[in-house]
């Protein structure tokens, strides 16, 4: 299963004791979504979070006047949304794979549950998103400059 | 030989000798990739990270970065965005029309330093002009490397440069490359986010690892910090700075950068050395 190969990429599994591998392990499923399926929509119930295994995903806003945007795309080993994790556990963004990707899926139900009791895996996960929320501000915040400059229209 | 004398020698330097455009692609809507050969017929040499003076008649000179191969040795290629004067003057020039140019000044990319480890390129913007002949070097001495990757972040999938050049790098087995633009609709099947977002898609031993980065000064900052964090030794991290390239020969003083004049200690420095000055509000 495709869990193997992100025990030695994926942030959250690699900062986890055997106790909390074996949880997520005991949560989790693999999904294959064809290029172009959403994956999630914008403030659906966050009742599964993800890790890419393979492939690129992508959260997108929609718009009324044109046609979806991407904000930002993940990879193998990265973490797809990190608003599952918070109240009200609703995705800020709707997410699609951008080509066919594998992902690995985890209830997320189950998760925010354990993490109320075993306060080791609770911080081995708040720390984890905590750490990638923190890598994707800094990242919105230097695209916020525009740094490059585009082409005249 | 001849033998000649400082101030002959310097002379010299500050003479443009003329070119001929012999070719122009358009790259953006308003960056253009011009390519000159010496009217005199005279080898062209350089190392990959200097600039030259391209001087537009009746316009003005301005510094722009080689982007062509060092094994063309007729053949001198310029990518340059029209930003101003000048540079509308460059982008408008036509095959056949003739420019005066000065050069090649200044340091280039450390590429001998960096064999036997991994190499990482990262660039922004316009700033994979400047390092394209290293990147056609590294490929060329890829067997002495221990990993050569480029990653490259643009604005958008349309203002991505050497468009040809990434199918062709893409699909080469001596270079990994990776793309980001910061904004994209879900036709581009690249990424999308902060270029420093792809290093940890990268296999590479952070101790083992020299770094070439190029972009805007705030995009260096960002990206050398990023490879810090992760381990890279900041003396093995080179950066490119440009400030108001003149003479070119380390004479008159408009490049000066706290105690450096770019056009001879740059524009290619290690980030080491050049960190603190490059978040210093003025110098």
């Amino acid at each position: 299963m495709s869990l193997e190969s992100l025990k030695s990429s994926a942030q959250l599994l690699m900062d986890l004791d055997e106790d909390g591998l074996e949880f997520l392990e005991s949560v989790a499923t693999e999904v294959v979504f064809p290029a172009g399926a959403i994956i999630f929509e914008e403030d659906q119930y966050a009742d599964t979070f993800y890790l890419v295994a393979d492939g690129k995903a992508g959260l997108e806003v929609v718009l009324a006047t044109r046609p979806p945007v991407l904000l930002e795309t993940v990879g193998p080993g990265e973490m797809l949304g990190v608003s599952w994790l918070t109240y009200p556990y609703r995705w800020a963004w709707r997410a699609r794979a951008v080509n066919r990707s594998t992902l690995v899926a985890f209830d997320a139900d189950a998760v925010r549950a354990r993490c109320r009791e075993d306060h080791k895996l609770a911080a081995s996960v708040y720390l984890t998103v905590a750490d990638e929320s923190g890598r994707r501000l800094h990242a919105a915040r230097v695209r916020l400059l525009d740094l490059y400059p585009g082409g005249r229209e | 030989m001849t033998l000649t004398s400082a101030p002959e020698q310097r002379l010299e330097e500050m003479l443009p000798k003329t070119f001929r455009v012999i070719g122009k692609e358009w790259e953006t809507t308003d960056t253009a990739t011009l390519f000159f050969e010496d009217v005199a017929g005279d080898p062209i040499e350089f190392v990959p990270g200097q600039f030259m003076m391209l001087y537009v008649f009746g316009l003005g000179e301005v510094p722009i970065s080689i982007a062509g191969n060092r094994l063309d040795d007729h053949t001198l290629m310029h990518t340059v965005r029209a930003v101003g004067a000048v540079t509308d003057g460059i982008c408008g020039l036509e095959t056949g029309d003739e420019v005066g140019i000065r050069g090649p000044f200044g340091t280039g990319w450390p590429l001998e330093a960096a064999i036997g480890r991994d190499l990482l390129i990262i660039t922004g913007g316009i700033g994979l002009a400047p390092l394209r002949p290293a990147v056609l070097q590294a490929i060329d001495t890829s067997d002495k490397l221990s990993s050569l990757s480029l990653l490259y972040g643009a604005r958008t999938p349309k203002d991505l440069l050497y468009k040809q050049d990434l199918l062709g790098w893409e699909a080469s087995t001596d270079i990994n490359v990776e793309t980001t633009v910061d904004r994209a609709g879900f036709d581009w099947r690249g990424d999308v986010g902060l270029v420093t977002t792809l290093l940890p898609r990268i296999d590479f031993e952070p101790e083992n690892t020299d770094a070439f980065v190029c972009g805007p000064e705030v995009m260096m900052r960002v990206v050398a910090r990023e490879l810090r964090n992760t381990g890279v030794p900041k003396e093995r991290i080179a950066v490119s700075l440009e400030r108001n390239m003149k003479c070119g020969i380390g004479f008159c003083g408009h490049c000066q950068y706290g105690s450096d004049f770019l056009c001879k200690t740059g524009p290619v420095v290690p980030f080491d050395r050049f960190e603190r000055r490059m978040t210093a509000g003025e110098i």
